[in-house]
């Protein structure tokens, strides 16, 4: 092989490793789904679940990936856990057949094969959603994405923001409906780790 | 106008109790006083949670059970006549077998030793209240007594045990037997049949259950209702007037009733401030 050959192949050798699919697995103490909903018309409860888990595979130079998350229903969290007066709190209330069934259903999952891409700038994600046993469609706009360094120890991390909105009717939460709002605006922060 | 439907109040007070009133009204010389409990359910069904069953949750399935066990009504009474033994295990074995369809996804949810205990359990809780709600049946004026008070009383527990659709759904089935012995009382003569406990016993039964398995109710908060039937035998039969009867009855079942609600309401409470 002549040494210009060698020269080519040696080049083209980083630009293949690039274009390979990175696997991500999610930081579950820096990953959250948040979400808020309007309460008798008067203002906004927000919440979020304090477990999510999943996977993710990226790959910016074929402008593809994929995105698997599972959110514990029973990690509901809006700031009322227990009461001393005796009565239920919230997260109780949200936890039980009424909302999010957790007993019956401890696992949301969110999954996608299709990241849209303008540019070199990630800006969404189509996916389903399957929240109560019924699945639906679900788009996810990224307000942020970045990959890079973990500025202090420098492992290679990938992390954004991203926000949806839909209907808690459409997958049969129907109670409470119109004094608790069915509108439920979510907004996921990701941060992840090669695997 | 559309909004008093949506107060929960209506949904599960005022609209069971009207319809079921229309319903025993119609029916009151007939031995199908029973499906006057089913249509306030149904009703309370159609204004809390409406009727669909994609995909089919534990709660919808406890519909189709309360439906079925309305329909049963229809078909036990139309046979005409006292119930038999057999009649009494088909029933034992269909309504056992309810529960376990109805809890189903929640046991597979468990490990199997904790499922098996719990689905035997569950089975037989609801056969056992089953089976003494409608062993009252011979008097109709019990019967609606202990259905007033099973309904109520399952609608407490599932209030205390962090369910409020449930506890809706309780107390629609304690409005709607509750206009049933209503109806008694202003017309001063009890009805026939045997079955009018039955839609009653179940449903309370399954948002108990429910209660336990989806909310945070203590298991055993639950064994007092099982006495609520027993207690309206308390009342002796005699000749007094039909409406004091039914108070008397009513409030020998609101004894087990208390104690249940009772249980609940301190196992709610933290041991410590």
């Amino acid at each position: 092989m002549s040494r210009f050959s060698i020269a080519v192949l040696a080049g083209l050798l980083p630009m293949s490793i690039m274009a390979a699919p990175q696997a991500y697995v999610l930081d579950t103490l820096h990953s959250f789904p948040n979400f808020r909903v309007n309460h008798l018309g008067m203002s906004t409860i927000y919440g979020r679940f304090d477990k999510m888990s999943g996977k993710a595979v990226l790959d910016q130079a074929a402008k593809t990936g994929s995105l698997e998350v599972k959110i514990a229903t029973a990690s509901v969290s809006t700031g009322d856990a227990r009461r001393t007066d005796g009565t239920r709190a919230r997260d109780e209330h949200l936890r039980s057949s009424d909302f999010f069934n957790s007993a019956e259903f401890p696992e949301a999952i969110y999954k996608s094969a299709k990241f849209n891409f303008n540019g070199e700038t990630l800006e969404s994600i189509d996916g389903h959603l399957t929240l109560l046993g019924v699945t639906k469609p679900l788009k996810l706009m990224l307000t942020s994405f970045k990959c890079g360094p973990h500025p202090f120890n420098k492992k290679a991390m990938c992390g954004g923001d991203a926000e949806t909105s839909f209907k808690r009717t459409d997958f049969g939460m129907k109670f409470g409906v119109p004094a608790i709002g069915d509108e439920v605006k979510l907004s996921i922060s990701i941060e992840a780790y090669p695997e | 106008m559309n909004e008093v439907f949506d107060v929960p109040a209506v949904q599960a007070g005022v609209a069971p109790f009207l319809i079921a009133l229309i319903v025993a009204t119609l029916l009151r010389r007939s031995r199908l006083l029973g499906l006057a409990v089913g249509a306030g359910f149904l009703t309370a069904i159609a204004l809390v949670m409406g009727f669909s069953f994609e995909p089919i949750t534990s709660v919808q399935k406890m519909v189709v059970v309360g439906v079925g066990a309305t329909l049963m009504v229809l078909v036990l009474e139309l046979a005409d006549g006292q119930p038999t033994i057999r009649m009494r295990v088909a029933m034992a074995l269909l309504v056992g077998a309810a529960a376990e369809w109805t809890v189903l996804r929640l046991l597979l949810q468990q490990d199997l030793v904790t499922a098996l205990m719990a689905g035997s359990a569950a089975a037989l809780y609801l056969v056992v209240l089953v089976e003494s709600g409608t062993a009252v049946g011979e008097d109709t004026v019990r019967s609606s007594a202990a259905a007033l008070m099973l309904g109520l009383g399952a609608g407490a527990l599932a209030l205390l045990g962090a369910s409020a659709m449930l506890a809706q759904i309780g107390i629609s089935v304690g409005a709607a037997a509750g206009a049933t012995l209503l109806v008694q009382m202003i017309t001063g003569q009890r009805a026939a049949g045997w079955s009018l406990a039955l839609p009653a016993s179940v449903v309370a039964g399954l948002v108990g259950l429910l209660t336990v398995f989806t909310g945070e109710l203590r298991w055993y908060c639950l064994l007092p209702m099982l006495a609520i039937p027993w207690a309206t035998r308390l009342v002796p039969a005699g000749t007094r007037a039909v409406w004091l009867t039914a108070i008397l009855t009513a409030m020998a079942a609101l004894v087990p009733m208390s104690l249940a609600v009772g249980l609940a309401w301190f196992a709610a409470a933290p041991l410590s401030p």
